[in-house]
């Protein structure tokens, strides 16, 4: 399978869509069934993981009762297991991956990385009949919650199946999505040790005060990089987060391995990983405190949810044959022309 | 420091072995790396081990501009190849790679696949090297030969015979494994499943390798009495396959192929895998350990080297960083003598302190005149110099205060004890990466028009920035943790114990002439505790004071370790090394043990 385009949409057009298949993840957070709530689940088979961390806590357990009420089929793995996800999507998906196209709907709200990543990887690695599929994720924000003092990391490296082993002595490239805890990003970049870095943090946001936090908790980094290696980019705009993203990615390819490191909100993650679908040798990282993470309310925010429906279709050749020439420049990841206001 | 980041000031990895010879500085350790036999280097992150090794590539040493530089050329007797190691070649360790958990064997060839396939890679270019720079002028010919040779023997899929397109094959190859990874993790359950059918999977590097070598030297007719060294740099990164195999190679003699090696100071192997060192094999240990003053003249030569580059001219690192009183070994003589600077520090002391007053007295020295007299000169070195530091640190930080927000505030004659050219010599443990930063933070804040010292309240606010942000690196290591019930001890909250222990014994406590500032890895630290203690060792938060002579540590258990220098402004205690206790009493004395509010972030 290889990715073929993906398009931001507005909620309403796929508020009355019929999917094949929903993903939904349950956690302690008060917009994890938020989506779900207005949009059509008839004929859907609707799988739900919810975490094995931290599941006794109030809101957890009325989670998993809504979802229990609309009819989902529960699971649950640990916050970083790619392997558990893998077993899960084995037992469920065995009827489904006999089909030829199949419409997908994942909410990534409450997802981990390494959940939403193992999903996608799964159905561009897995055997199947399946010929076209078109992934539809979404992402409920959430009302601004002040930022806690991080809590020590447990892991920080690659996203499994989201990097690659390579033979060549590129020195490294990091490009960071900021996120508003205290010298997450810093910390990274000191231990990674690239030889240069770049960071993306969103603004405007949905909520200034989150601005604000960011620019705070990471004024030292920023202040180290620099004006000309900052972006800033409109959180429900992931037409202009892909565009600034993969242009930066196209310039720094040839000289550079490049490590994306999605700290913060999750649509710059999703595009993270999307861009590495598209270009395998972009590796994307994560941090994460494991278990012992903070934990945030999370409440969802009184909007629509930012869609992005992704498409892909099966290889017609061996993928071992096609070598990206670095002389011709490969089309961005496709947007549409056309598309509806950032929910900002 | 501020407005830089921490490792990356001066960083080897980055850099072309060309760009490596612009700044380097010769030393020592380089002299014995050169020599025609295996070598291990073992050091701490950052202490110029790759910056050795990048130095015995060809371009490195021909673009070295350095009256020795010829000389060196001329006796290395082998070619190198230099081989940085890749974190993704640990396909069993790391828990990104638990993908391949229910593939044991496979994973093993993955990561065997990966090592061999970027040996291949950097062996192509030192070949490219060796025809660029030594044999001359190059025959088209004879490149199409090697290629077509590599090809088939290293089973590349079919390209363009020259030693570029040998190398996009071998890119390619790491393509078709990457998506064998994947193929596989999705679609198969155990290793019984995984149909292999490329024979490359099988290639032994070493083997392999040697082979390449045979042809080389074949086709081009270069000195077959030439050696070739294999440079794996950064082993400890490395899987433990590769690892224990490197260190059971060194045992041979008879070789083609040299091993030139560096990895962190304890290794992670067993001991029985690991040759002994003699004389076909060197050991170099990069970092000041026993009473070793190895680094002085290679700290001050970059100094001068970095005060040039700035200044445009030689310039003496004390008219820009001073003289450090309690470091310094000029003007000793003044310095106790009536009305010298030490003279009033034990006074002052002595008049404050029953315990200074009780030693000077049993000593028979006159605490209202420490001076050197007759009757007190012999007591020079065996009392007045061991206790200086001690007396400095104790008049200074008793009248120490900090507000909630870390600051000074109350004001003495000097700003900090931390500044002047001893210490910047001292502090950085002989790591050329944080001498460099700290040296090149000092001098943002000189004028480039006049040449004069930098104040003392500048220097000793870099030291002490360095010292947070070497702390907050600590902070952000991985795993370097341990859980217990419902509490997290972290590294840094460790390392901050026993700073806080040896700042409240040898400053706030009784005056002792010597106090603890070691610690023994005693038998009551246990192992969990022993894996992130590695981790700081790995760092250069703690250093190995008394490793094994002439032989390799694989345990840190029961050896005697200090705090980096580094962490000295942070924890306020002396660049001196005083006696040992056992970790675990500086750890359970504590009245709180470290919670996990404590110690986060």
């Amino acid at each position: 399978m290889k990715l073929k385009n993906a398009f931001q949409l507005d909620f309403s057009q796929i508020k009355n869509e019929k999917f094949d298949l929903i993903f939904a993840a349950s956690g302690y957070e008060k917009r994890c069934t938020q989506l779900f709530e207005k949009i059509n689940l008839k004929g859907a088979k609707k799988i739900l993981i919810a975490f094995k961390e931290k599941d006794t806590e109030t809101q957890r357990i009325e989670n998993d009762k809504k979802f229990k009420k609309l009819g989902f089929e529960s699971f649950t793995a640990k916050e970083g297991s790619y392997v558990e996800i893998i077993d899960i999507l084995n037992k469920v998906l065995e009827d489904i991956l006999t089909k030829k196209q199949l419409n997908v709907l994942v909410d990534y709200s409450c997802m981990t990385k390494v959940w939403y990543a193992t999903i996608i990887n799964y159905f561009l690695n897995k055997d199947s009949n399946i010929q076209n599929i078109n992934i539809t994720f979404s992402y409920t924000p959430s009302v601004f919650a002040e930022p806690q003092d991080p809590m020590p990391n447990k892991y920080m490296g690659p996203i499994p199946g989201i990097y690659t082993i390579s033979a060549s002595n590129k020195p490294t490239a990091l490009i960071m999505g900021l996120g508003y805890e205290k010298d997450r990003g810093k910390g990274l970049m000191e231990y990674l040790d690239p030889k240069t870095t770049f960071a993306f943090y969103t603004n405007p946001a949905l909520d200034q005060k989150y601005v604000t936090a960011v620019e705070k908790n990471n004024s030292q980094l920023l202040s180290i990089l620099g004006k000309s290696n900052v972006f800033k980019y409109p959180l429900g705009d992931l037409r202009t987060t892909d565009s600034l993203l993969t242009s930066l990615c196209l310039s720094l390819r040839n000289k550079y391995k490049i490590v994306l490191a999605p700290l913060g909100p999750k649509p710059f993650a999703l595009m993270s990983i999307l861009l590495s679908i598209k270009f395998p040798e972009i590796d994307v990282w994560r941090v994460s405190a494991g278990d012992s993470g903070n934990t945030y309310p999370r409440s969802p925010y009184l909007g629509d949810p930012i869609i992005c429906k992704v498409c892909f279709e099966r290889a017609s050749i061996p993928l071992q044959f096609k070598i990206i020439n670095p002389e011709k420049k490969e089309p961005v990841f496709m947007m549409p022309k056309k598309v509806l206001e950032p929910v900002l | 420091m501020s407005t830089e980041s921490f490792h990356s000031t001066f960083n080897a990895r980055h850099l072309q072995p060309e760009e490596v010879a612009e700044t380097f500085i010769h030393n020592t350790d380089y002299e014995e790396l050169i020599q025609n036999n295996h070598t291990v280097l073992l050091g701490p992150r950052g202490c110029g081990k790759t910056t050795l090794m990048k130095m015995l590539t060809l371009p490195a040493l021909n673009s070295w501009n350095d009256q020795r530089a010829k000389s060196i050329r001329q006796q290395i007797s082998f070619n190198a190849v230099y081989i940085s190691t890749d974190i993704y070649w640990n396909a069993q360790k790391d828990s990104y790679n638990k993908q391949l958990s229910k593939f044991p064997l496979y994973s093993e060839i993955v990561s065997k696949v990966a090592v061999t396939t970027n040996v291949f890679f950097s062996l192509c270019e030192s070949f490219e090297n060796v025809i660029r720079y030594q044999i001359k002028p190059s025959n088209q010919k004879q490149e199409v030969e090697l290629a077509k040779n590599l090809i088939k023997e290293w089973k590349l899929i079919p390209t363009i015979p020259n030693l570029s397109m040998v190398k996009e094959a071998l890119k390619r190859r790491t393509d078709s494994l990457n998506q064998h990874i994947q193929k596989t993790v999705f679609n198969s359950s155990m290793d019984e499943d995984i149909k292999i059918t490329d024979e490359y999977f099988y290639l032994d590097f070493h083997s392999s390798t040697e082979a390449a070598i045979f042809t080389f030297e074949r086709i081009f007719k270069s000195d077959k009495n030439c050696k070739w060294a294999l440079c794996f740099d950064e082993l400890e990164l490395a899987p433990m396959w590769l690892q224990e195999r490197l260190f059971n190679s060194l045992r041979s003699r008879d070789q083609k192929i040299l091993y030139k090696l560096s990895s962190s100071p304890i290794l992670s192997i067993s001991s029985e895998l690991a040759a002994t060192p003699g004389n076909d094999l060197k050991l170099v240990k990069m970092w000041p350990y026993g009473n070793s003053n190895k680094y002085h003249d290679f700290s001050e030569t970059i100094v001068r080297s970095l005060l040039k580059k700035k200044f445009l001219k030689n310039v003496d690192p004390e008219i820009i960083f001073g003289s450090n009183p309690i470091l310094s070994k000029m003007h000793l003589q003044s310095d106790y003598e009536k009305g010298g600077q030490t003279w009033n520090e034990i006074i002052q002391l002595a008049k404050k302190d029953s315990g200074l007053m009780r030693l000077l007295k049993k000593e028979k020295i006159d605490p209202n005149n420490p001076s050197i007299s007759a009757s007190n000169k012999v007591k020079l070195d065996t009392v007045l110099r061991k206790i200086k530091p001690i007396v400095y640190f104790k008049n200074y930080y008793r009248n120490y205060k900090e507000d909630k927000q870390g600051r000074k505030i109350r004001s003495r004659k000097s700003s900090s004890l931390f500044y002047g050219k001893e210490v910047l010599y001292k502090i950085c443990d002989g790591n050329p990466r944080w001498l460099i930063g700290i040296v090149e933070s000092i001098l943002k804040k000189a004028d480039n028009s006049s040449i004069s010292k930098i104040s003392e309240a500048s220097q000793a606010r870099v030291f002490h920035e360095t010292a947070e942000q070497f702390n907050n690196i600590i902070k952000t290591i991985p795993s370097a943790i341990v859980e217990r019930k419902n509490k997290i001890y972290t590294l840094a909250g460790i390392l901050k114990e026993i700073g806080d222990y040896f700042f409240k014994e040898i400053v706030m406590g009784e005056f002792e002439m010597d106090p603890h500032s070691t610690f023994i890895i005693d038998d009551s630290i246990t192992d969990e505790f022993i894996g992130i203690l590695e981790k700081a060792v790995y760092q250069g938060a703690i250093v190995l004071i008394n490793p094994s002579e002439n032989a390799f540590d694989f345990n840190i258990r029961k050896k005697r370790f200090r705090l980096s220098y580094l962490f000295s402004p942070l924890y306020k205690i002396p660049l001196r090394t005083y006696a040992e206790i056992p970790l675990s009493k500086t750890l359970t004395e504590k009245e709180t043990i470290p919670t996990q509010t404590k110690l986060i972030l």
